[in-house]
């Protein structure tokens, strides 16, 4: 039987040992007892986001003002409490993380796509190009990416979109460095000048030789980009620069909030702990990605 | 090293140049006319368009720019479209409060942070050092601007220790300081101790540890010297964060800094007074950066060596 089983096993490690490198990944992450409670928190987050239809209505229970239940305090009935205008705080923290994770995904799209395009291009045919590209992002890079947010929202306008564009740019230069760095140290070994030599056109070796070998560092960044984000999304939209309400979105939640906060510290103790734990979630597993991908942690 | 710093600090001019042209860009290139803004929205189109001639809006971009950087080549960075006041006074007005609460936050994330990740390090897998990494941990996830309202909330509002806004004297910095501090505490004590962890494990540690140096002089001497290097840079970096979320804190404190200029600023498309901000909080970071590596070569006999080469 025993016998049997190791049997199954080999013929299983050939079948799949073009993936044998995620699947050793996986295997160390998952030995990793944060990194899985941090998954496990974060698959949480998504599943309420992604049901919050099938068990409350957005317009009745988030949107719709019932101001003979304002201010309430965590109950059985609402566990979070009630707000400003009765609205159950839980309902609304529920569909603020959709908002957060829309946000947190797209930004780190659009930052690791136009990043990386920037990175490689610099980073595969240096010389000029890499000066030019480099010397730009490096004038991006000196501005905090904060403020970078901060003016290029107020330019844009408010909304959902623009806020996704500006926070999208400011992430730009760092994926670029770091696609740009994983390049660089790999476009002169052996396999990649084989593909050249086969007549591989560059943006093949690019995409197909190049990227998949220099995953593990982008990974890692998107995924603590994608925390920065959150974090950074709820502070605009505090200062008055991000969602506005009545959108349900925890830092304009906590910002209606702070004016009654000595009365009713509710209003801006359950916003805040909803952001404080997906963004702990994504970091404990961005934490265990590096330790994971990191070869010398191996075994 | 003077070539050295000499060389740094011309190297700052085209950078600032550059964000300077970034900033111009943005806030010139997209709708919202500052004009209308100022005005209101019942202003009539002969209003509008007077105020756009006074304020020069109609020139083509490049011809602004131009006009805009020579003056402040000349020191003069323009007048603010809203207060029509010359931005450079209001800078000099807020720019200490900002500076002062980054050094603070600065300070106090270092004064914190870089013991915490050393002790951490050195008794790895200790009760300390459980704690320290989970406090790291919850402070990079807090958001600065809660954890300001969170301590507000508790010292200010319901103990009365300390007062929630303004910085009429130095009790009113605490609380910001530490909230700004929180989250570089955070990568600090995370990279002191890495830091300190991969240093002990170097055969020149071992070797001192053969000697029969003692523990005290093998962590002073042989030990932090030689991690100091990362977490002097980390110290550096977290400047420039520091800077950024100045721009939140001020406004949950309700400070009059660069920060809550900015964000005024911004609102009403009042161009000098953004780009000046972002100019000044662009030349600070940098200088920080270049004691960084001044720094270095302090701590770093080879980096010194390095620099008086060029």
């Amino acid at each position: 039987m025993a016998k049997k089983e190791k049997k199954a096993q080999v013929v299983d490690q050939t079948h799949i040992k073009k993936r044998s490198q995620l699947k050793s990944v996986w295997l160390r992450f998952k030995k990793n007892k944060l990194a899985m409670v941090g998954l496990v928190m974060f698959i949480l987050v998504v599943l309420m986001a992604l049901t919050a239809d099938i068990f409350f209505n957005y317009e009745e229970q988030a949107l719709a003002q019932h101001l003979t239940e304002k201010n309430q305090g965590p109950s059985l009935e609402h566990i979070m409490g009630t707000d400003q205008y009765g609205r159950d705080m839980f309902v609304r923290v529920v569909f603020g993380s959709r908002i957060s994770l829309v946000v947190g995904i797209c930004t780190v799209a659009i930052g690791l796509t136009i990043g990386a395009i920037i990175g490689a291009s610099a980073g595969y045919y240096g010389g000029k190009i890499d000066n030019i590209l480099m010397r730009i992002m490096d004038i991006f890079l000196a501005i905090p990416s904060m403020l970078l947010a901060v003016v290029i929202v107020a330019a844009l306008g408010n909304g959902l979109f623009n806020l996704i564009l500006a926070m999208g740019i400011a992430r730009i230069p760092r994926f670029a460095r770091i696609v740009r760095s994983s390049i660089i140290s790999l476009k002169d070994q052996e396999f990649i000048e084989a593909a050249k030599a086969c007549g591989t056109r560059d943006r093949r070796i690019i995409l197909k030789h190049i990227l998949p070998n220099a995953l593990g560092p982008i990974i890692v960044e998107a995924t603590l980009a994608m925390a920065m984000s959150i974090l950074t999304v709820a502070s605009l939209s505090f200062v008055g620069l991000g969602i506005t309400p009545p959108t349900p979105e925890w830092g304009s939640m906590l910002s209606t909030g702070k004016a009654q906060m000595r009365y009713y510290p509710h209003l801006v103790i359950m916003p805040g702990i909803a952001i404080v734990y997906t963004v702990m979630a994504i970091n404990l597993i961005g934490d265990g990605l590096r330790d994971a991908l990191d070869p010398r942690l191996k075994n | 090293m003077l070539k050295f710093v000499l060389k740094r600090l011309l190297m700052l001019i085209p950078i600032i140049i550059g964000i300077s042209f970034i900033i111009f860009a943005i806030m010139s290139l997209t709708p919202g006319d500052p004009a209308q803004l100022i005005l209101g929205e019942n202003a009539s189109q002969e209003d509008i368009m007077a105020k756009r001639e006074e304020l020069g809006l109609n020139d083509n971009f490049f011809v602004r720019y131009f006009k805009y950087m020579a003056g402040v080549v000349r020191g003069d960075f323009g007048n603010s479209y809203r207060t029509t006041l010359p931005v450079i006074d209001e800078i000099m007005v807020r720019f200490p409060s900002t500076l002062m609460l980054a050094f603070f936050g600065i300070g106090l994330s270092v004064v914190i942070g870089v013991p915490l990740g050393i002790i951490s390090a050195i008794r790895q897998y200790s009760i300390f050092d459980y704690f320290s990494r989970t406090l790291a941990l919850l402070l990079t996830a807090i958001p600065a601007f809660w954890l300001g309202l969170m301590l507000m909330l508790v010292f200010s509002l319901n103990l009365g220790w300390l007062p929630s806004t303004g910085t009429d004297s130095w009790t009113g910095f605490i609380l910001p300081s530490i909230t700004l501090a929180a989250s570089a505490t955070a990568t600090l004590t995370r990279m002191s101790r890495s830091s300190v962890l991969e240093v002990i494990r170097q055969d020149y540690v071992r070797t001192a540890r053969a000697k029969g140096a003692s523990e005290r002089r093998i962590i002073f001497k042989h030990v932090l010297r030689n991690s100091l290097l990362p977490i002097v840079t980390i110290v550096g970096m977290n400047f420039g964060v520091q800077m950024g979320g100045t721009v939140v804190i001020e406004s949950v404190f309700t400070i009059s800094g660069l920060g809550t200029l900015m964000i005024t600023s911004v609102r009403m498309k009042d161009i000098p007074s953004v780009v000046g901000s972002v100019m000044f909080v662009a030349v600070a970071i940098g200088l920080a950066n270049l004691l960084v590596d001044i720094l270095y070569a302090y701590i770093d006999p080879r980096i010194k060596s390095q620099y008086s080469k060029r």
